[in-house]
C-alpha cells in the first residue's frame, strides 16, 4: 500500500509541478471551437502513448474539460485506431448524421473483415479521472437483421499501472439487443483486483438505436452513478450508483470508446453514430485526492 | 418586299422561339460530381435521410459521392425508395455513371431491392420513354438492361425490349421482348441486329457491390447501345448493340425523358440465380454514386423535336 502511494503521489507531483512551470500543459483540449478543419480529410493515425510507468512522471497527463463535437476531422483528444496496412473506411469524422438533420458526426462504420482484436476503437491521449462523462450516441438498428452479433458498444475509462493498480468504469451494449445494457468497474492494486458487472435494462424509450441517446456516469471519490437522459422529457434516470467500499476506482484513467466481437463477426458494416462525447472533472475532489497523497507525503 | 416574304419571315419569327423554347427547356452536357452538399443537375432531397451528397465514399478514398439510403419501412414499389431526377429534361446522347450497389449478400442474401440507373418520363402524347441499367442486390453479377416504350397516347400500352448478363461469367442469360400486343408473353428475338453482340467476355471477379463501376448508354433514334467499362483496361464493353425491332415496336424510346438513379424495394421481381429475394431491405443499406454524366447528340435531338413539335 505504501509502495502505492509512494507511486500516486510520484505522479500528481510532476503533474502538479509543470503545472506551476506551465500553465497550459496539461491542457490538452478545451471547449472552444475546433476550426476550420476539413472536414473530410484523413483521420489522424493512433499512436497508442505509453502506459503510466508509476515512476516516470512524465508519462502522465491529466486532460482538462473538454467537449468533442465531431463537427471536422480533427478528433481530439480523442485518437482513431487508424489501420495502417490497409485504407481505412471505419471512421468518418464531420459526417452528417444519418437520422438527425444539422448533427455532423463521427460515423463509425463497422469492418466485418475484422478480427475481434481489431475493431473500431477512439481512445483519449490522455488521463481523465473524477468527474462527469458523457456521450450522445445513436447505435445501429438491428432489430429487423435476422443475422446475429455479438457486437457491443463501449464507452469506457481503463487505467492500468503496473504499480499503482488498475482503474475501469464503463458501460456498454449489446448492438443486437441494445436495451440491455452493462456496467463495469474495475478498481484494486495490480495484484488484488476487483471487478465489478451488473446487467441493467435501459428505461423505456432509452434505446440508443432508436435515436441518439445521452448517457455517462458520474465520479466521485465516493461514488460512481451511471445514467441515461430520457430522450423524450430529458429527464436524467440513474441506471446504477455504486459507494466506496471498494468499488470505487481510485486512479485516472484513458477514456475509450469501441465497437467489438468476441465471435460473431457482424456481416454488414453496420453504423454507429457519435454526436458527441464530454468529460467535466470534478476538480475540488481531483484537489482534495492530490491533497491527501500529498499530504501523506 | 413581297407578300410571300413578309409571311415567311413572321412564320419564321413564330417557330424560332417556339423552338428556341424547347431547346432551353433540354439539359446541356453535364458531368454532376456530387462533390457538394447538394447538386445543379438533379433534384435531391437531403432533408429525409435517404440522400447524402457531397460526402467521403465508404469504400474510396479521395472520392465524394451521393449516397442513397434505403428505409427498411419503405413500402415495395418503383420509385418509392431514395431517387433523384434530372432538374430537366434529357434526350437522345449518351450518358454514363460510376457506382457501386451495397454488399448484402452476407448479411441478407433473400434481399428484394432494385438499384435503378434510368431514364424515365410519361410522355401524353408521345408515350412512355424509359431506358434502364438495373440491378438486384441479391445477385450484383447480374445486370439487366433494356426499355419501357408505349403506345403513343397510351401509358397503359406496355412494350418491353431486355437483356439479361451475368457479367462475371460473360454468360446472357436473356435477349427477349414482350408487349400488350399478345399479353405480354416473352419472345426471343428473329432480327439479328436485336441481338448483337451474341457473346460477351467476362470480367472477371465482376461484382457491382465490390467496387465503382462505370455504366453507360448511347441513345440515339434508331440505336441503342448499352456499355460498361472495364474495370482494369478501361475498354468500352458494349453489353447490348440494339438496332432491332419487333413485329410491333421498336423498343427506342423515342420522346424526351428524365434522367434518375433509385433504390428500392421489390416483392415481385427476384433475381435470376435466386427466386427467394424478395425480401424487404432489412436494414437501412447505401448505394453510392461517384458520379453521373449526359453528353446529349444535340443535332438528333433538334430534329426530332422540331420534326414533332414537341413542347
Amino acid at each position: 500500500m505504501k509502495s502505492r502511494l509512494l507511486t500516486i503521489t510520484l505522479l500528481l507531483f510532476a503533474a502538479v509541478s509543470c503545472i506551476d512551470k506551465d500553465p497550459s500543459w496539461n491542457i490538452i483540449w478545451g471547449t472552444g471551437d475546433p476550426g476550420e478543419t476539413d472536414p473530410y480529410t484523413e483521420p489522424k493515425p493512433h499512436t497508442d502513448p505509453e502506459p503510466p510507468s508509476g515512476t516516470d512522471p512524465k508519462d502522465v497527463e491529466i486532460l482538462q474539460a473538454f467537449t468533442q463535437d465531431f463537427k471536422t476531422a480533427d478528433t481530439a483528444p480523442m485518437e482513431l485506431s487508424v489501420r495502417q496496412s490497409s485504407p481505412d473506411f471505419r471512421y468518418f469524422s464531420g459526417f452528417p448524421s444519418l437520422s438527425e438533420n444539422d448533427t455532423d458526426i463521427l460515423l463509425l462504420r463497422l469492418d466485418p473483415a475484422d478480427k475481434p482484436s481489431g475493431c473500431p476503437c477512439l481512445t483519449a491521449s490522455g488521463y481523465t479521472f473524477y468527474g462527469s462523462y458523457s456521450i450522445r450516441v445513436k447505435t445501429p438498428d438491428l432489430s429487423l437483421v435476422k443475422q446475429t452479433t455479438d457486437a457491443q458498444f463501449e464507452f469506457s475509462l481503463t487505467g492500468d499501472d503496473t504499480e499503482a493498480g488498475v482503474s475501469g468504469i464503463g458501460m456498454k451494449w449489446s448492438l443486437s439487443n441494445p436495451m440491455k445494457m452493462t456496467l463495469t468497474t474495475l478498481c484494486g492494486s495490480p495484484a488484488s483486483q476487483s471487478g465489478n458487472s451488473v446487467a441493467a435494462q435501459a428505461p423505456s424509450g432509452c434505446s440508443p438505436s432508436a435515436k441518439f441517446l445521452v448517457c455517462g456516469w458520474d465520479w466521485a471519490p465516493e461514488y460512481v452513478r451511471w445514467w441515461v437522459q430520457d430522450p423524450g422529457t430529458k429527464e436524467r434516470k440513474v441506471l446504477l450508483e455504486i459507494t466506496a467500499g471498494g468499488e470505487v476506482p481510485e486512479l485516472p484513467g484513458r477514456l475509450s470508446i469501441r465497437v467489438y466481437h468476441t465471435s460473431d463477426a457482424p456481416e454488414y458494416p453496420f453504423e454507429t453514430e457519435i454526436d458527441r462525447i464530454s468529460y467535466e472533472p470534478y476538480q475540488d475532489h481531483i484537489q482534495a485526492w492530490r491533497d491527501k497523497y500529498f499530504g501523506e507525503k | 418586299m413581297k407578300l410571300t416574304t413578309i409571311l415567311a419571315a413572321a412564320a419564321l419569327s413564330l417557330a424560332l422561339p417556339l423552338c428556341a423554347n424547347a431547346q432551353s427547356r433540354m439539359s446541356e452536357a453535364f458531368t454532376e460530381n456530387f462533390e457538394n452538399s447538394n447538386s445543379e443537375f438533379f433534384n435531391i432531397n437531403t432533408r429525409n435521410f435517404k440522400h447524402f451528397c457531397g460526402v467521403p465514399s465508404l469504400s474510396e478514398k479521395g472520392t465524394g459521392v451521393l449516397l442513397l439510403r434505403i428505409d427498411p419501412k419503405t413500402p415495395a414499389g418503383a420509385g418509392r425508395g431514395p431517387e433523384i431526377s434530372s432538374k430537366k429534361p434529357t434526350h437522345f446522347g449518351s450518358y454514363s455513371a460510376r457506382l457501386r450497389v451495397p454488399d448484402v449478400k452476407a448479411v441478407q442474401p433473400n434481399v428484394g431491392s432494385v438499384v435503378g440507373y434510368f431514364t424515365y418520363r410519361e410522355d401524353g402524347k408521345f408515350g412512355l420513354s424509359e431506358i434502364d441499367i438495373e440491378f438486384l442486390i441479391a445477385d450484383p453479377r447480374i445486370i439487366y438492361i433494356g426499355t419501357w416504350t408505349s403506345t403513343p397516347g397510351n401509358i397503359g400500352q406496355l412494350q418491353r425490349v431486355g437483356r439479361i448478363i451475368n457479367l462475371a461469367t460473360g454468360r446472357i442469360l436473356d435477349t427477349s421482348y414482350r408487349s400488350f400486343h399478345d399479353g405480354n408473353r416473352n419472345h426471343a428475338f428473329t432480327d439479328p441486329k436485336a441481338t448483337s453482340p451474341s457473346t460477351i467476355a467476362p470480367i472477371e471477379g465482376f461484382d457491382a457491390s465490390k467496387q465503382f463501376y462505370t455504366y453507360g448508354f448511347d441513345w440515339h433514334a434508331d440505336r441503342l447501345t448499352w456499355w460498361m467499362l472495364h474495370p482494369q483496361t478501361n475498354e468500352k464493353i458494349i453489353l447490348w448493340d440494339y438496332q432491332g425491332t419487333t413485329p410491333n415496336f421498336s423498343g427506342i424510346p423515342q420522346p424526351p425523358t428524365t434522367y434518375l438513379l433509385n433504390f428500392w424495394h421489390t416483392n415481385d421481381w427476384s433475381v435470376e440465380t435466386n427466386r427467394n429475394s424478395l425480401e424487404a431491405p432489412a436494414y437501412p443499406y447505401m448505394l453510392e454514386a461517384d458520379w453521373m454524366s449526359f453528353e446529349p447528340f444535340e443535332e438528333e435531338s433538334d430534329a426530332w423535336i422540331e420534326k414533332n413539335n414537341w413542347k
